[in-house]
Formats: C-alpha cells, structure tokens, sequence
C-alpha cells in the first residue's frame, strides 16, 4: 500500500540529525534576512527616488528631450538606431551636470536608443505611457520596474565601452490582438 | 485506550492534524507580509511632481509643448473706401 495511514500518535522528538538540519536552515533565514538590510548599507540596491507623473507630460518630456539631443550626422540630418533616419531616435545623453536623461517605455518599444560616454555618471529617467514594463539592462543584469505615472531614476557610470540591451522583463502582452513583449529591445551604446 | 491516546497528544501533533489551521496561516502569513512589504513601497515613494523637479533644476524647456501656428496676420491696410 503506497500510503498507509499514520499511527494514531505520529509526532516524535526530533532525532540528532534532525535537529542539526533544523538549526543550520534557521541560521541560514538568519543571514539571509540579515543581507537585506546590509544590500541597502553597502548601495547594492537600485535607486528609489521615483517622482510623480503622467502619460502625457512625460512623452512631451521625452520629446522635447530626444529634439534637443538627438545626433544628427555631418549634414544635420538625425541618426536613428540602426544608423538611418528611420527608428528608434538615437541620443547623445547629457552627463549628470549637463541635465537628466529621460527614457519611455511604450507597447513595444524603449525609446530613444542612448549613447553614453564610458566613466561618466547618468541620471536616468524612465517611465511607461501604458502597462507595466521592466527595465532589464543586459548582459549586466540591471533591473528595474517602470509603472506609468511614476518617473524612477538611476544614476549609472557605465565602466565599458559596447553595445548593450535593454529588455522588458515584465510580461506586457496585450494590446488588442497584437503581441510584441517579445519584441521589446533597446539599446544602449557606450562608447569612449 | 483511546482517551489514553488523546492525552498523550502533543502540540506539534495537534497544529500538523489540523489542516484548516495550517490553511489559515499559510494564507495570513504571506498576505500579512506581502501587504506590508507593498505598503512600504507605497510610502517610500515621494510625492514630488516630475514637472516640480524639472523647475528645481533649471530644466522646464522639457515641459513645453508645441506652440500652434500663429493665425496669418490682419492686413494692416485700411480698408478702402469710395
């Protein structure tokens, strides 16, 4: 029989081994719970300054911010993503002195695509204008929430020089029939 | 015998057997700590307006919005008369 009814008295003193496996795992929630609050003393954590807003004062702000810094090439025509004139706007980000940088995350897409500098400091601004998305700055493994509403910083000082990619990690499926969570990469370009 | 046996019941036997206890703490449990976890967040969140922090720091040119395109000047000219 697979199962067998237990005696009527089942419960029994702990035995040595027992009591050793319970200790060691209640010391280990311990320390556990203990590195939470040292994750917050030695700044492992991701910024929480967050500020209030809306859907629609926030795209006139990335607007206004992408028409101010957007790259434009030797003849002053602007630089997309992909090094055309259509897609993403791409954006030479103004360091922390120069002004804050400000991204949108939109059913699917991040926008703009940022350039920044190698060993300078970035005061990053990020919002949604509909579902909830994540920020998730890869290979590094940055990541954060962006909820509409709300403007979340980051300060960041990016130490290597390459492509990088920004993925929603927060699973932003529906908008009508369309699906494109899938879809939803940014870019980040550090160069020297 | 089994008055004997019930005696003998201990603690750690009677919360085990009662399933409709362990129901309710592994709801409460959770949901007590993952209010409160939520509410901390909640309440750690500032209330300053992004447009409020952008005045702060000299920075409200990101808050205008596109002027309309001013209506086509009134001719000046008198209007002619007989």
């Amino acid at each position: 029989m697979p199962l067998q009814t237990p005696k009527k008295n089942w419960w029994e003193p702990f035995n040595k081994e027992e009591r050793i496996w319970l200790w060691i795992s209640i010391a280990w929630c311990i320390i556990m719970f203990i590195m939470m609050p040292l994750g917050h003393m030695w700044n492992q954590n991701v910024s929480s300054e967050t500020y209030k807003t809306n859907p629609d004062e926030y795209a006139q702000i990335v607007d206004n911010f992408i028409k101010k810094y957007q790259r434009k090439d030797a003849q002053g025509k602007v630089i997309t993503h992909n090094g055309k004139t259509t897609g993403i706007p791409l954006v030479e980000a103004p360091t922390k002195d120069q002004g804050d940088t400000f991204l949108v995350a939109q059913a699917w897409q991040f926008r703009p695509a940022l350039v920044l500098k190698k060993n300078k400091t970035y005061r990053i601004h990020m919002s949604s204008l509909d579902y909830q998305h994540g920020f998730s700055l890869q290979p590094q493994n940055l990541n954060i929430q962006i909820l509409p509403d709300y403007s979340f910083v980051i300060t960041m000082s990016p130490n290597e020089t390459g492509k990088f990619f920004l993925i929603c990690n927060e699973y932003c499926m529906f908008a009508g029939e369309k699906m494109g969570h899938d879809s939803m990469v940014g870019q980040v370009i550090v160069e020297d | 015998m089994q008055e004997e046996q019930s005696a003998k019941r201990t603690l750690g036997q009677k919360i085990f057997d009662n399933i409709w206890f362990l129901l309710f703490v592994g709801m409460a449990f959770p949901g007590v700590f993952y209010l409160g976890w939520g509410m901390l967040e909640i309440f750690h969140f500032n209330n300053v307006q992004l447009k409020d922090y952008l005045a702060k720091t000299n920075q409200t040119y990101l808050l205008q919005t596109e002027q309309p395109a001013a209506p086509a000047e009134a001719s000046k000219e008198a209007p002619k008369t007989k």
